[in-house]
């Protein structure tokens, strides 16, 4: 009976979350590439073509596809954001999502004395980890005692009296997936023109400042979120279709940041 | 005992997955009915469209199917299907309907009776407008009653087993079709020829439920009560095709002229 009740519990989890891919999904991700790629200058668009191909569409779980193949040689602690009351980051690597992305800059930038693959491999690893960087679950912050991929909350299916009844466990860490891995039959295309259309009034101002402003902005939105977002937390339907406005800004800025940052690499 | 546990948690399990389905057209059906609408629409209309929805047609094409379990929304929970009365015909003038609503907020905000509105509203009767549309265009989304029309509400067969009319014809577009995504489906239906669209674009929500009403009945000949849906023939998959591909084209066609109709200055 134990086992019963465990297996159900298991099914519906993953019933609830396999409509919803991990993150913010694959569809998400893919449509940040293709947006920032829409951004980059000619100069821009060759330097990512002669070092990743066509686009950098496919680059965004690089470093998710070596750790699933145990080819990883550096700490997992890398993925994450750690940032201090003031938004600042308060380790150095190889422990903090940051300095990982500065050493890579860095590579990029000395790519004349690189070896081609060093290149290739540092530029996969920014993708990756600034993608990371816009993900709340991998954002830790000091005056938080608790991390949103350790918990799980729980999504009301409605609070009318016919849907109240419904009430889903959901990890986290499959939750900010939802709103595209939930939109079947949509294509990251149309994810892309979504947040193009919704926010790219705000590109520029999304693009500017540096690295470090960039993960203060998504620490204070990460501060916002956790003034409500708890262990245990019930969230109403009602709330949860307003998340979605926020899942996309969060996804347009990636797309903006991601573009200005390779168009910067690219230029120097 | 055990077994009893054993079938309840199963339909417990079952019910999770049915549910999504069990809405008319599911998400995708009414994204390719967004996404097609957009493909019609002039660029003028499809930016004020976009100013007052924050974000695409497509993407909220399904705002009502969620809003319907909030509380604030729950008036519109009845509003995704309409009667038909003894006589095939569309039962007018009933708040429970969803025809009802396309024609009243249509009418309140043709005109420029949109500029009176404040932008919220805008949006909501926009989001109303953009799904019940598409509902009004789904056979299963006319309501028959049991007693009145048996000959129309029944069940199918899956592998033996009774399955819903309703739940096939809700997402029959996708039979057969995996993998497609609403860029393969608009590509699929086309554009209809610019003669035919005028004429197709006329009449109330009242007109086009007739007309869904009408396909309804005929969706229970190509499919009669306990057909198995697990081995239909190539014929009747394209039969089956041919309905609701022309439906989720109309709808979208429809869509985009009433909206175009709303904001067209």
């Amino acid at each position: 009976m134990k086992k019963l009740v465990l297996l159900v519990a298991s099914v519906l989890t993953i019933s609830y979350g396999s409509a919803q891919t991990s993150t913010f999904g694959k569809r998400g991700l893919e449509a940040t590439v293709i947006l920032a790629n829409r951004t980059l200058s000619e100069e821009g668009k060759a330097f990512v073509k002669k070092y990743l191909g066509q686009s950098f569409y496919e680059d965004v779980q690089y470093l998710y596809g070596l750790e699933s193949k145990g080819e990883a040689t550096y700490s997992t602690d890398i993925h994450y954001l750690y940032l201090d009351k003031d938004f600042k980051p308060i380790k150095s690597n190889p422990e903090n999502l940051i300095s990982k992305i500065e050493e890579s800059m860095a590579v990029v930038r000395d790519r004349k004395n690189k070896s081609r693959d060093e290149v290739v491999y540092a530029l996969h690893t920014i993708i990756n980890l600034m993608s990371d960087m816009h993900n709340i679950g991998h954002i830790r912050l000091e005056s938080v005692p608790y991390s949103m991929q350790d918990f799980q909350i729980f999504c009301w299916r409605g609070d009318t009296p016919k849907y109240k009844k419904r009430k889903t466990p959901v990890e986290w860490s499959k939750f900010w997936g939802s709103y595209t891995g939930a939109q079947t039959g949509t294509t990251s295309n149309m994810w892309a023109n979504e947040y193009e259309w919704a926010h790219g009034d705000k590109a520029k101002e999304f693009a500017a400042g540096s690295l470090y402003d960039w993960a203060a902005d998504m620490g204070k939105v990460a501060n916002e979120i956790y003034k409500w977002a708890a262990p245990g937390y019930e969230m109403s339907r009602l709330q949860n279709m307003e998340l979605r406005d926020l899942h996309n800004e969060m996804l347009a800025k990636l797309s903006y940041r991601l573009g200005a940052m390779f168009e910067m690499l690219a230029k120097e | 005992m055990k077994s009893r546990i054993c079938k309840l948690a199963l339909m417990l399990v079952a019910t999770l997955f049915v549910a999504e389905s069990a809405l008319a057209w599911g998400g995708v059906g009414h994204a390719i009915i967004g996404y097609k609408a957009e493909q019609i629409l002039s660029d003028e209309i499809k930016e004020k469209c976009y100013h007052y929805l924050g974000a695409s047609i497509t993407f909220h094409s399904s705002w009502m199917d969620q809003a319907r379990s909030i509380e604030p929304y729950a008036v519109c929970d009845k509003w995704h299907s309409t009667n038909i009365d003894a006589n095939y015909k569309v039962v007018v003038g009933s708040p429970t309907t969803g025809a009802y609503h396309i024609e009243r907020i249509r009418k309140e905000m043709m005109n420029g009776g949109y500029k009176t509105m404040s932008d919220s509203l805008v949006k909501i009767n926009l989001q109303y407008l953009i799904h019940m549309i598409g509902d009004h265009h789904c056979p299963v989304h006319v309501r028959w009653d049991a007693k009145e029309h048996p000959e129309l509400v029944y069940n199918l067969r899956g592998k033996g087993k009774p399955f819903r009319w309703h739940a096939f014809w809700d997402s029959a577009y996708s039979r057969k079709r995996k993998g497609w995504n609403c860029e393969d489906f608009a590509e699929h239906l086309g554009f209809l020829p610019k003669g035919k669209v005028k004429k197709l674009q006329k009449g109330t929500g009242y007109d086009w439920t007739q007309e869904t009403a009408d396909v309804s009945r005929y969706c229970c000949e190509v499919l009669p009560k306990d057909t198995e849906i697990t081995t239909l023939s190539d014929e009747k998959i394209a039969a089956v095709h041919q309905i609701v591909d022309k439906q989720l084209l109309y709808a979208a066609y429809r869509l985009a002229g009433v909206l175009t109709e709303i904001f067209k200055e």
